[in-house]
């Protein structure tokens, strides 16, 4: 016995397999009563596949028939002629169909109707088709009937065709097919029908035997059902679908029919096949007998046959000629005819069929999202990269310095130009050098060097007018700062000094050196002198073997408090060294008379505790002319003399370069105006 | 209990300063005394302040010099200057000859130098000045600027004139009494909110100290 | 001069140089010296410091007190706690023992605020605001410069307005333009904006400020000129001191 092959995986199984043993599909067509059903041995014998529609055609052809690919469609509501011709008169419906129904595929585009059967019998080719059948059963003996024809119950029980409405079923039947529809290229050509697989009668049940005729599914139209008139062969099954050969066979095509085919006959599939519906026991192969492996056929119950979406899922679709066909324009197909267009259904970007929802966007917000917007393009921006810039001559500083130095070392170096000296003193001059003159000789003076050496060179010159005064006086001096360069600048000071005046260091001068932490330290020391300040700087040397401090000296011996100098003299560059000074010191100074000697740039902020109804600043000496006008009242000529020509030509060309600056930017600026 | 560090600081600035305050308007013995010991304290953290300075000026250009950084050899200059001058003045007094030698001849001269190139930026600046920057505020800046410039320098013309005699009272007065007013507001200013830091300071709203 | 005094000279005189050349260009030499002055000038500080405030604050007395003197209570406080504040202090040189330096710190700028706010108060606040209250009587005369009737009435007004409008300036004219943000300007002239009472007091206020700084500035010049003058002096002897000796 030769081995079955599945249908479903093509691989070798026994013969006598209900199922594949590698996939587990049924091999024999699953039935739901009869002898066929319970034969599972009995498996059915697909004739060889020919193309009986391509003989048809030309049995048609030679017969003058037209073909029936080329027939025009069936008139709506009509079944094809093929069909009515197939279909035997009376023959009963299938199984689970209302009788006399045309299943909806079969019917000719009307859901849910059904033909009226053909009452005028079977068509010719299908008589024929019995006739052989009943020679060949004659010839070899065997009764003729088939299984079915025993479920039927009467051999001529056959469902009618019947025209008309055609209920479909709640899920089962979708719309009526459109017969013979050959613009279905989807649909493969079908190929000759494989026999039914022979039912032994005698296992055929009672009441699928008695179903077979009787059985009659309810249904509106059942009024119009007309049992197929007797002595008609069966077409299709009650219950089951005709078989219907596998699509693929072991030589790819369909068995052909035994016994050949008659000239005249057309191949039919087997469902058509009434002769095998008659006398399956000879188109099926005895079991056991060695014969070629065959596909078994798979046979659809009619109610999954009914419910084959035809026409939903098989979209009529025109294959155009070659010529006619688009080449494909895009993607990987490019080039192609014949191909499914992908540009218009995949690539090009649909709209969205709802609609879009609308956002309400305020003024605000739309304005910030703009800027943040820009924000983020400007993140995205490549930066240009700044050119290093090149270094740049800086002519005007150059030109400024040229002329500032030649105007300051022309009178320097040559002697002239010579200026006179001021003869207008400012009007505080006059209060202040009174007050020194006035000043108790025997109560030393103090003088504060609050200054940084940078400006020694104006300080120098101013302070010196003043001192010189004092020492004039025969007054003692004791120096003291705040600043860490404040000891030896008031050295350099008395040291320039002292030698004119006969002042000797440690009799007539003392320094007591420096104390740290700014106000804090003004503040301590005007509270409590001796405490704060407790060593001395540039002693004489004795004084320093003998560990004496500056208030061991005759020049502070008689000092306790900052009210016992006879004068304080701030000399400083900065107004907040001389504004600590008037705030923290002049509490504790009593009648004490405090003078500041400032730099020109620190007078306006001195001036107001100056000008008070209760002055906390009692004299103020300050920039080189009223020095020189000091000097000039002193009848001396010291360093501020000795730098007003100098002086007094860097000013001019001050004056001169910061004029022309002015002038400029006036033109510019009215050039400007004028241009727009 | 944690006491929270930045709570104790707060708590030791808040004491110590307001003794000290009290002691300007309260003639308290006792305040008096703690005023003044608190000051005393403060001038000793002065000095020991300037010390720790110091140290870490040095540190940082040390720093420089081992990682060879640029500019190392100017580091290595300055802790060169730094050290010999220190070690001089600590050992021979910084009222030595030699300390004052270098004082008088690098620090001096250094210092006196750089004075001198200012006055050259300052003309450069005041030169740019309406260029830069066209106002009438800049305008009346550097009107007055050069007002007060002719009448503080020499008189170019021979002789007390008239004319120099107006201008020099000119200068007195807008110096003496225009920028006074200024000078008077910006002080009160100045004061107010010297107060008010003085007082966030004391009440531990800032804390300069950290913590 | 003697030698040592002319080499001084011709030391201070190449310092000078180095330093004045930066009026060409930024170059190592005036590198080299800013970088000498740092040093030295450090140096100097840190060994006066310790001569004048440390030695005789904190060393001496520990010595003239002794182990026994330290003891005694006197000593705590002008001996052992001072000790303590400043060896606290130095815990400020280490970044881990920093956080606990700050107790000094703390002292020193609490100690630093409240002088700053006693000497404001009693030094300028009350004396400055009293000054600003001059009398404007024509015979009333001025102590220091002896002014008097229109001139002295003028003057204390002119003083007067200054002192306010400054004062106005920086209290509201800081943020605002000179019309103030929603200010109505009082008129448009030549498209010249008048702005209105506010806008004119801190107008007024700002050419006062301007006309302080203008002399500050002539002021600050002329000084750097005086130190200019200083210098090439200074130039001018030593060369010619060099001249002499060489010559």
């Amino acid at each position: 016995m030769s081995e079955q092959r599945c249908p479903m995986c093509s691989r070798p199984n026994p013969p006598d397999a209900r199922e594949c043993r590698h996939c587990g599909a049924r091999l024999t067509p699953l039935d739901l009563g009869g002898p066929a059903s319970g034969s599972g041995s009995q498996r059915q014998q697909t004739p060889p596949e020919q193309d009986w529609l391509a003989r048809i055609r030309a049995e048609s052809e030679a017969a003058g028939e037209p073909e029936p690919e080329s027939a025009a469609e069936p008139v709506a509501g009509e079944l094809p002629s093929w069909l009515e011709e197939i279909k035997p008169e009376g023959s009963p419906p299938e199984a689970g169909e209302e009788a006399g129904r045309v299943p909806a595929f079969k019917a000719d585009g009307e859901p849910g109707g059904t033909k009226a059967a053909d009452e005028s019998g079977p068509p010719e080719w299908l008589r024929r088709i019995r006739a052989r059948e009943e020679e060949r059963a004659q010839d070899s003996g065997e009764d003729g009937q088939d299984w079915l024809s025993g479920l039927r119950g009467s051999p001529g029980a056959e469902p009618e065709l019947e025209e008309g409405s055609y209920s479909p079923r709640p899920g089962r039947d979708m719309a009526a097919p459109k017969p013979a529809a050959p613009e279905s290229p989807d649909r493969p050509p079908e190929r000759p029908r494989e026999r039914p697989a022979a039912v032994s009668q005698e296992a055929i049940p009672s009441w699928l035997r008695q179903a077979g005729g009787q059985d009659a599914p309810p249904g509106p139209d059942r009024s119009a059902e007309q049992l197929p008139p007797s002595g008609s062969p069966p077409a299709t099954p009650p219950f089951g679908l005709p078989h219907v050969q596998a699509l693929i066979g072991e030589e790819g095509a369909g068995e052909a029919p035994p016994g050949g085919k008659p000239e005249g006959e057309v191949d039919l599939p087997d469902w058509m096949d009434a002769a095998s519906l008659e006398g399956p026991a000879e188109a099926l192969p005895a079991a056991g007998e060695g014969e070629d492996s065959r596909l078994a056929p798979a046979t659809l119950p009619s109610w999954l046959e009914a419910m084959r979406p035809v026409e939903t899922f098989r979209p009529v679709v025109q294959i155009q000629t070659e010529d006619d066909q688009a080449v494909e324009s895009a993607g990987p197909l490019a080039g192609l005819r014949g191909v499914l267009i992908a540009e218009p259904l995949v690539a090009m970007p649909r709209t969205a069929t709802v609609g879009s929802m609308q956002l309400a966007v305020s003024e605000r917000q739309y304005a910030q999202a703009e800027l943040l917007h820009r924000m983020v393009e400007d993140e995205e921006r490549e930066v240009q990269a700044s050119r290093r810039a090149r270094p740049q001559l800086n002519f005007i500083r150059w030109a400024v310095a040229g002329v500032l130095l030649f105007a300051t070392a022309l009178p320097v170096l040559s002697g002239s130009p010579r200026f006179s000296l001021p003869s207008l003193e400012p009007r505080e001059l006059g209060s202040l050098f009174t007050l020194i003159d006035t000043l108790p000789a025997e109560r030393p003076a103090l003088l504060v060097f609050d200054y940084e050496p940078g400006y020694s060179g104006e300080l120098d010159a101013v302070g010196e007018a003043l001192i010189e005064q004092i020492m004039v006086r025969g007054i003692p001096i004791a120096t003291m700062t705040t600043r860490p360069t404040g000891s030896p600048l008031a050295m350099r000071v008395i040291d320039r000094l002292a030698p004119l005046h006969d002042y000797v260091p440690g009799e007539e001068v003392v320094h007591m050196g420096y104390l740290s932490g700014g106000a804090t330290a003004v503040q301590l020391f005007s509270l409590r002198p001796r405490e704060a300040i407790l060593q001395g700087f540039d002693l004489p040397q004795d004084m320093q073997e003998a560990g004496t401090t500056a208030w061991d000296t005759p020049v502070l011996r008689g000092v306790a408090a900052l009210s016992d100098f006879s004068l304080v003299t701030v000399i400083t560059a900065g107004t907040e060294t001389a504004r600590v000074w008037a705030e923290q010191a002049k509490n504790y100074m009593g009648q004490t008379p405090l003078v500041m000697v400032l730099s020109a740039g620190a007078e306006p902020m001195v001036r107001p505790y100056y000008e008070a109804r209760e002055p906390r600043v009692n004299g103020i000496l300050t920039g080189l002319p009223a020095a020189t006008a000091y000097e000039r009242r002193m009848g001396r000529e010291g360093l501020a003399a000795q730098r007003w020509n100098a002086f007094g030509t860097a000013m001019l060309a001050s004056e001169v370069i910061l004029a022309a600056g002015v002038a400029y930017g006036l033109v510019q600026w009215w050039m400007a105006r004028q241009e727009r | 209990m944690r006491v929270r560090l930045s709570a104790l600081w707060a708590a030791v600035a808040l004491a110590a300063g307001l003794f000290v305050l009290l002691g300007y308007f309260v003639q308290f013995k006792a305040i008096q005394d703690l005023r003044l010991t608190f000051l005393h304290w403060a001038v000793l953290l002065a000095g020991a302040a300037l010390i720790v300075g110091l140290v870490n000026l040095v540190s940082v250009h040390w720093r420089k010099v081992g990682l060879l950084e640029e500019g190392w050899i100017y580091s290595a200059v300055l802790i060169l200057a730094l050290v010999i001058t220190l070690g001089l003045g600590l050992f021979f007094g910084p009222d030595n000859a030699v300390a004052l030698y270098i004082f008088s001849n690098f620090q001096l001269p250094v210092e006196t130098s750089l004075m001198a190139l200012l006055a050259v930026s300052l003309v450069v600046a005041g030169f740019r000045l309406v260029s830069r920057r066209r106002d009438l505020y800049t305008l009346i800046f550097l009107a007055t600027a050069l007002f007060v410039m002719v009448g503080t320098a020499p008189w170019p013309l021979p002789g007390l004139g008239t004319f120099e005699v107006v201008v020099r009272d000119l200068r007195a007065w807008i110096s003496q009494v225009w920028a006074a007013g200024g000078a008077r507001g910006i002080l009160l200013g100045v004061a107010l909110g010297a107060t008010a830091t003085g007082l966030r300071v004391l009440l531990g709203t800032e804390r300069p100290y950290g913590g | 001069m003697t030698t040592p005094e002319l080499i001084a000279s011709f030391l201070g005189a190449i310092i000078t140089l180095m330093v004045l050349s930066y009026l060409f260009a930024d170059n190592p030499l005036f590198r080299l010296a800013i970088h000498i002055f740092i040093g030295s000038a450090s140096g100097y500080a840190g060994a006066i410091a310790w001569h004048n405030v440390l030695r005789p604050g904190l060393v001496d007395p520990l010595f003239a007190a002794g182990l026994r003197g330290i003891t005694q209570p006197s000593a705590l406080v002008t001996v052992v706690l001072p000790w303590i504040l400043v060896l606290v202090l130095l815990l400020k040189l280490s970044p881990r023992t920093a956080r606990y330096g700050t107790l000094s710190m703390a002292l020193l700028v609490g100690v630093g605020a409240a002088v700053a706010v006693g000497g404001a108060v009693s030094g300028t606040l009350v004396p400055q605001t009293l000054a600003s209250m001059e009398s404007l009587s024509p015979a009333s005369v001025a102590p220091q410069t002896g002014e008097t009737g229109l001139e002295r009435m003028i003057n204390v007004s002119l003083v007067l307005l200054g002192t306010i409008t400054t004062l106005l300036y920086f209290r509201f004219g800081q943020r605002q333009s000179l019309t103030g943000e929603g200010e109505t300007p009082l008129a448009v002239i030549s498209g010249v904006t008048i702005p209105g009472p506010a806008g004119l007091i801190r107008a007024v206020g700002k050419a006062f400020i301007a006309v302080t700084f203008g002399v500050m500035y002539a002021g600050a010049l002329s000084a750097a000129l005086v130190v200019l003058v200083e210098r090439l002096q200074f130039l001018r002897d030593t060369l010619s001191n060099l001249f002499g000796a060489l010559g």
